[in-house]
């Protein structure tokens, strides 16, 4: 980014130069339709290369704990599978009806329950799934602006290192959860081999 | 064969009879003491003391509204165990008692409260009176400021289980799945 911007000024300056020139002026208005269709060019083929989607990112149940009226916190689960051939860290998530999110973790110690910030982000390993579940690893949402009602759906952003945001819908539900099918329970900790049949649990 | 018959028979009426004098015999008291004399705020703003633990059981959970985690799974997981229960749901209630009560007014919790069903009652008042019980009671909680400005609270998480004479009789620990918690809430009400 920074490079590109220093080599652009260097350009103008240089162009300026030929401003001067009375032909080159006549070309003005049609350079500067070039510069900005190469412009153009140059952020329309960005995200195409940045969607972490396409780069082998899968996420399934993700969810959002119904709230309480005038609740100001909410938590966000899913699950997350990792085929883009390095760790992807998630570092960030944000929503429309939170002022911030961060992610957390839990540990019960001894009967007492600690909940506590994950700073450095939530890395996935390559050719690994990491769920979000209650009572455990979380999106925690705070200073919330409304109420979350079941069967809503909001678009919650997740910011990876290194492949970049991702937008995806959330749905609320009451009871947050890995969904059950066919009177099969998934439960945390289940790997790669689970994730085939999954895609079609969010069909319906 | 008759003294077979007349063998057996005594035995059923033996065993019968246990039964009933079991039954009926006053019961020694069971559990242990929990907690101390309170006075306090429940949710609807009328005031509560250590009697809403006696003539009904009790699940008490202590914990505070912005959490976003375990109090409100710990308060779902309870309301539907409560509700899973084939009889006796009547004669068990959920009691919430804020760590938070700063925060955690009768206002907030007038919202918050009645979303986990019926027989559910949140308690809080003065904060120092309501930190004096959650003491009583051999709470651990610990303020954590958050890196947002605010904070939040690492706290017990365990649900106490209180017989109709308001005395402890058993826990359940929040790593338990939900179907120990329903056959604690089970045991719990069909012993009264
Ligand atoms: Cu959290």
């Amino acid at each position: 980014m920074i490079s590109r911007s220093t080599s652009v000024w260097v350009l103008s300056k240089r162009v300026k130069k030929y401003m001067a020139n009375p032909i080159i002026l006549y070309l003005r208005p049609f350079l500067q339709c070039l510069a900005a269709l190469a412009v153009f060019l140059v952020l329309l083929t960005r995200p195409a290369f940045a969607s972490c989607q396409t780069e082998g990112l899968k996420f399934d149940h993700a969810q959002l704990r119904a709230t309480p009226p005038n609740a100001p916190v909410s938590a966000g689960y899913l699950q997350i599978t990792n085929t883009t051939g390095q760790t992807q860290t998630l570092v960030s998530a944000s929503a429309p009806f939170a002022k911030r999110a961060q992610i957390h973790d839990m540990k019960h110690d001894s009967g007492v329950m600690k909940m506590y910030e994950i700073e450095r982000g939530l890395a996935v390993q390559d050719r690994l799934t990491v769920a979000l579940m209650p009572k455990g690893r979380h999106l925690m949402f705070m200073d919330l602006d409304r109420q979350l009602k079941e069967d809503d759906i909001f678009s919650v952003t997740l910011e990876f290192v290194p492949c970049g945001r991702v937008t995806l819908p959330f749905h609320v539900t009451r009871l947050p959860g890995l969904v059950h099918t066919q009177g099969e329970t998934h439960t945390k900790g289940h790997k790669q081999k689970d994730h085939d049949h999954k895609q079609h649990d969010h069909s319906h | 064969m008759w003294g077979l018959g007349f063998v057996l028979l005594l035995g059923l009426a033996f065993s019968v009879s246990e039964y009933l004098a079991r039954q009926w015999m006053p019961r020694t008291q069971t559990g242990f003491e929990i907690g101390a004399p309170f006075q306090l705020t429940d949710h609807t703003g009328q005031i509560v003391t250590e009697e809403i633990f006696t003539g009904r059981a009790s699940a008490v959970f202590f914990g505070f509204t912005h959490c976003p985690e375990i109090c409100p799974t710990t308060l779902n997981d309870l309301a539907n165990a409560r509700q899973a229960l084939a009889e006796g749901r009547e004669k068990l209630q959920i009691v919430f008692i804020t760590l938070d009560p700063e925060r955690d007014t009768v206002e907030v919790l007038k919202d918050f409260i009645p979303y986990f069903g019926e027989q559910v009652t949140g308690i809080t008042g003065k904060p120092e009176n309501v930190l004096e019980l959650a003491r009583d009671w051999g709470i651990f909680w610990e303020r954590i400021q958050t890196s947002g400005g605010g904070y939040t609270l690492d706290h017990t998480a365990t649900v106490f289980l209180l017989n109709e004479q308001g005395r402890m009789t058993g826990t359940i620990d929040i790593a338990e799945p939900p179907d120990v918690v329903e056959a604690k809430l089970k045991k719990l009400v069909t012993r009264l």
